[in-house]
């Protein structure tokens, strides 16, 4: 076999071998050779011959942004000019792939457009959007939000109106994944819905209450949605049943109340805008993120008050929690008499960017774990940067009733911070069955201001928004572990404690 | 080799050329076609492989008799021996071996890997043409497509100007 091959190729480079007639091969494999090319690559090839360009050969994900074109944003040109450089290099792709005007023999699986569009590209964005029904694409993307320039009520008549019409009903029966960000949207009395739809996406979005809930309605297969800043909602509250939907997020979005009946729904992510969540059928939802917006705010809202202590009963079922949270807030635990009956795994990421001035916040916790009885396992993650005083403080340990069945608990950030010792001693004296505890001075949470990614050791990197713990600058490390060691590192621990 | 231990459940493969390999069926199963057959039922003497050669079929099942993994083969004791990132290691220089062939060979590899679905094969053989195209001028992605350029000299500076970004 091996001379025979290396005879072959002997000939091959006399030139008077084999060729590779890519267009020969079965259509799904020349579409997979070509998804792994670039769309530059994939559109200079049709320059290769007439033939070639006639076939219509095309990228089966096409993702057009200012990267594919390598677009300059710099602010010395104008924005209008940008836009019509990167609409005419989107029609250059795709004027070969049309070959009438409103036909295409090319399928796609991904059309995504996303770029700094407004109302007045309608008639550009219009024929994508015909483009992007017509090739069947199943996952598809407007994107507009790219240098927001314009928020509130009075910036809707810069926003594209997107016409759902059009995928309403057989004619966007592909469709299962749609993304719009920047649009503008009021359904028609006729829509019925996207017969295949099971994600759907509304970032800067407006649309009315009414045409949220019967857009919602009407996508009978919906499994998750994700609606974040669209400030024309006021509440979500549909009285129906949304029998498929497993995920829902609603972020940064003022709202009265979320009411829904989605009795299958197992994740749920959500922040302090929502004044008031009820999910009463929704018996397995298993994991909440709960983000506080007002975290990064120097005042204080009393309204806060009343979410945390209705928290547990909004997430009556709740196995994993996470919270991104100050610990002024953590405080207002203190007040919660309702329990998170279910809860087994909590994942707390504390902000001490501002504060804390004395250690009261301690209390809070504490009665939040006596809150959940039968916690098993407890996540707390700080700032991996805080600096470290000189002067060494005398730690007692918080008081607090025993905990039976926290087994694990991970402390990283772990600095001398008012309450964090005293906490954390709590813990090793009091949770009998104990069996890890594990204290990092070095890793912790990145300032995430505005990442909002959430650290942890458990699920960390399962998904873009949580990550592992990462080691900061080293300032203070050594103090930093000095000061666990001296105040935690006793005999009667060492069997449960571990100090990175 | 001590691989055909009692109970080691045989397939014969037979090519349209009339050759007959005879595989262990966890290698065989490294093809989901040939494993849904097998599920199926549908594999109680020999399985025939259309439009694959002798010739081909003998490379593929070379590749899928060194990609099954460990396990099957000796019991679940081999992976403990060595390391994965050896393992992986060793893997990648054989697929570099492997793919050494001639552009028809690697052409009708793909269609086998594509016809049998063979994800590991079908990615090693794309790969390299992948990599052509992405590295070599248009010149001379035309010749290894053989591909003849059919333009006249003004049809394709228009071509070149409307998608001016993409040569930039």
């Amino acid at each position: 076999m091996d001379q025979q091959s290396s005879q072959e190729l002997l000939i091959e480079s006399k030139g008077a071998g084999f060729t590779m007639q890519l267009e020969l091969l079965p259509y799904d494999v020349l579409r997979d050779i070509l998804s792994r090319l670039s769309i530059k690559d994939v559109v200079r090839m049709s320059v290769l011959s007439r033939e070639w360009r006639q076939q219509r050969i095309c990228h089966p994900d096409l993702v057009l942004t200012k990267d594919t074109f390598g677009i300059s944003t710099d602010m010395n040109t104008k924005r209008a000019s940008r836009a019509a450089e990167f609409i005419a290099n989107v029609d250059s792709v795709l004027r070969p792939l049309w070959s009438t005007c409103t036909t295409t023999t090319t399928t796609l699986d991904k059309f995504v457009v996303e770029f700094g569009l407004r109302r007045k590209n309608k008639y550009h964005i219009d024929k994508w959007v015909s483009f992007s029904i017509v090739s069947r694409a199943k996952h598809i993307a407007f994107h507009f939000t790219f240098d927001v320039d314009c928020f509130g009520p009075g910036c809707d008549q810069y926003k594209y109106v997107f016409p759902l019409c059009r995928l309403s009903g057989p004619s966007g029966s592909c469709v299962t994944s749609l993304i719009l960000g920047y649009v503008w949207l009021k359904l028609p009395p006729s829509f019925c819905g996207i017969i295949n739809l099971r994600k759907l996406t509304l970032n800067t979005v407006s649309i009315s209450d009414d045409d949220l809930r019967c857009l919602l309605l009407s996508c009978a297969l919906l499994e998750s949605i994700n609606i974040e800043w669209c400030d024309s909602l006021s509440s979500l509250l549909i009285g129906q049943e949304l029998c498929r939907l497993q995920y829902l997020r609603v972020r940064h979005c003022e709202l009265k109340m979320i009411e829904l009946h989605a009795p299958n729904l197992t994740k749920f992510e959500f922040d302090d805008y929502v004044m008031q969540t009820v999910l009463s059928d929704s018996s397995k939802l298993s994991e909440a993120i709960f983000v506080s917006n007002l975290r990064v705010l120097d005042g204080y809202d009393d309204v806060l008050d009343y979410m945390f202590t209705e928290l547990p009963t909004a997430l009556p079922h709740v196995h994993t929690l996470l919270l991104l949270l100050t610990v002024n807030q953590v405080e207002r635990f203190s007040n919660t008499r309702d329990c998170f009956m279910t809860l087994r795994h909590l994942n707390m990421n504390l902000d001490i960017f501002l504060g804390p001035y004395d250690d009261s916040w301690v209390m809070g916790f504490v009665n939040l774990l006596e809150l959940a009885p039968l916690l098993e396992e407890l996540e707390l993650h700080m700032d991996r940067d805080r600096f470290c005083f000189e002067n060494p403080r005398t730690v007692l340990a918080a008081q607090g009733p025993p905990h039976r069945h926290l087994r694990s608990v991970y402390m990283s950030g772990f600095c001398d911070v008012l309450g964090l010792a005293e906490l954390a001693l709590y813990i090793l004296r009091n949770a009998t069955v104990l069996q890890r505890m594990v204290v990092d001075p070095v890793a912790g949470m990145m300032d995430n201001a505005l990442t909002e990614r959430f650290c942890s050791v458990r699920n960390g990197g399962s998904s873009e928004e949580i990550v592992f713990p990462t080691d900061g600058t080293q300032k203070c490390v050594g103090k930093k572990r000095m000061f666990a060691k001296n105040n935690l590192d006793k005999e009667e621990f060492c069997h449960v404690l571990t100090i990175l | 080799m001590a691989t055909r231990e009692a109970g080691k459940k045989m397939i014969m493969l037979k090519s349209p050329d009339g050759m007959e390999f005879e595989v262990e069926e966890a290698v065989a199963m490294e093809s989901q076609t040939i494993r849904k057959m097998i599920e199926d039922d549908c594999a109680d003497t020999a399985i025939l492989i259309p439009n694959i050669n002798s010739k081909i079929l003998s490379r593929v099942i070379e590749y899928c008799n060194k990609h099954v993994p460990t396990t099957g083969a000796t019991g679940a004791a081999a992976s403990d021996t060595v390391a994965p990132a050896a393992l992986a290691e060793d893997l990648k220089i054989w697929d570099a071996e492997f793919i050494k062939v001639n552009r028809a060979t690697r052409f009708d590899l793909i269609q086998a890997a594509s016809y049998l679905n063979i994800k590991g094969l079908l990615d090693l053989t794309s790969q390299t043409t992948i990599d052509t195209i992405s590295d070599n001028s248009l010149e001379e992605i035309r010749s290894f497509l053989s591909t003849k350029n059919d333009y006249l000299p003004e049809e394709e500076q228009t071509i070149r100007r409307e998608n001016q970004w993409a040569f930039q």
